[in-house]
């Protein structure tokens, strides 16, 4: 069976390139096998913002719509989401603004593994 | 799978969320029925301080956001050797926390399956 990967981060779309590095993890982790999850807390959420455009820096949120296809799970608080001023359909395809409760509980109660990315 | 998690708190209360955050991650995982031990440590230490005024900065509390764990039966723990370094004496924390000495926390991280750092 294959092994389970949750990973947790809490930076957001701009001004890091935490979220691009959890990005690169998962697609890494995919690849060696594992089922993958991602969850966004705090600012974290604001990489599944649909509708971004970057000029000079990579498209994070179509970089997690492109691996949501390919089975990367993916959800973000929706209490950080709503204190952002974003509501549930802002959010990319693939991207499901979900809970700590709910989803990141499902999550990390079937990983094997959790990564933190985070400053 | 899964069946234990340890938070890790190395931020001061407000300024910054993070220490808010870990403290409703660790509820969130607890009032699930997961092990969930929460452990204060470095800059950590300066949730444990039982004269806090969120109100002055209009934040919440994290003090209430510790106790709520409580009702869970989620155990947590002060770094000893951190509270010394910052001059917090035992007597300053508020109650139901438990002092821990540097030396078990290689323990405590052990008899969890996962760790998560705030």
């Amino acid at each position: 069976m294959a092994k389970t990967l949750t990973i947790l981060w809490r930076t957001g779309s701009m001004m890091a390139m935490d979220a691009n590095v959890a990005v690169n993890l998962a697609k890494a982790a995919t690849a060696k096998g594992y089922r993958v999850h991602m969850f966004g807390y705090g600012e974290g959420v604001t990489a599944v913002k649909k509708g971004q455009r970057p000029k000079r820096f990579p498209n994070v949120g179509e970089e997690l719509e492109e691996i949501a296809k390919q089975g990367v799970t993916q959800a973000v608080c929706e209490t950080c989401f709503a204190a952002r001023g974003f509501e549930r359909g802002e959010e990319i395809p693939g991207a499901k603004v979900g809970s700590l409760t709910n989803d990141l509980f499902k999550f990390v109660s079937e990983s094997d593994r959790l990564v933190t990315i985070a400053r | 799978m899964a069946n234990s998690i340890l938070v890790l708190i190395t931020k001061a209360p407000y300024g910054v969320e993070e220490a808010f955050a870990g403290l409703r991650l660790a509820l969130a995982m607890g009032v699930n029925g997961m092990k969930t031990t929460v452990l204060m440590l470095e800059d950590g230490v300066f949730n444990a301080v039982s004269t806090q005024k969120p109100e002055a900065v209009r934040m919440p509390s994290n003090i209430e956001a510790t106790k709520e764990l409580y009702d869970f039966e989620i155990p947590v723990y002060v770094v000893k050797e951190d509270l010394d370094a910052r001059g917090i004496p035992e007597s300053k924390l508020f109650d139901g926390l438990k002092v821990l000495p540097a030396d078990k926390l290689k323990g405590l991280l052990t008899e969890h399956d996962l760790a998560t750092t705030f």
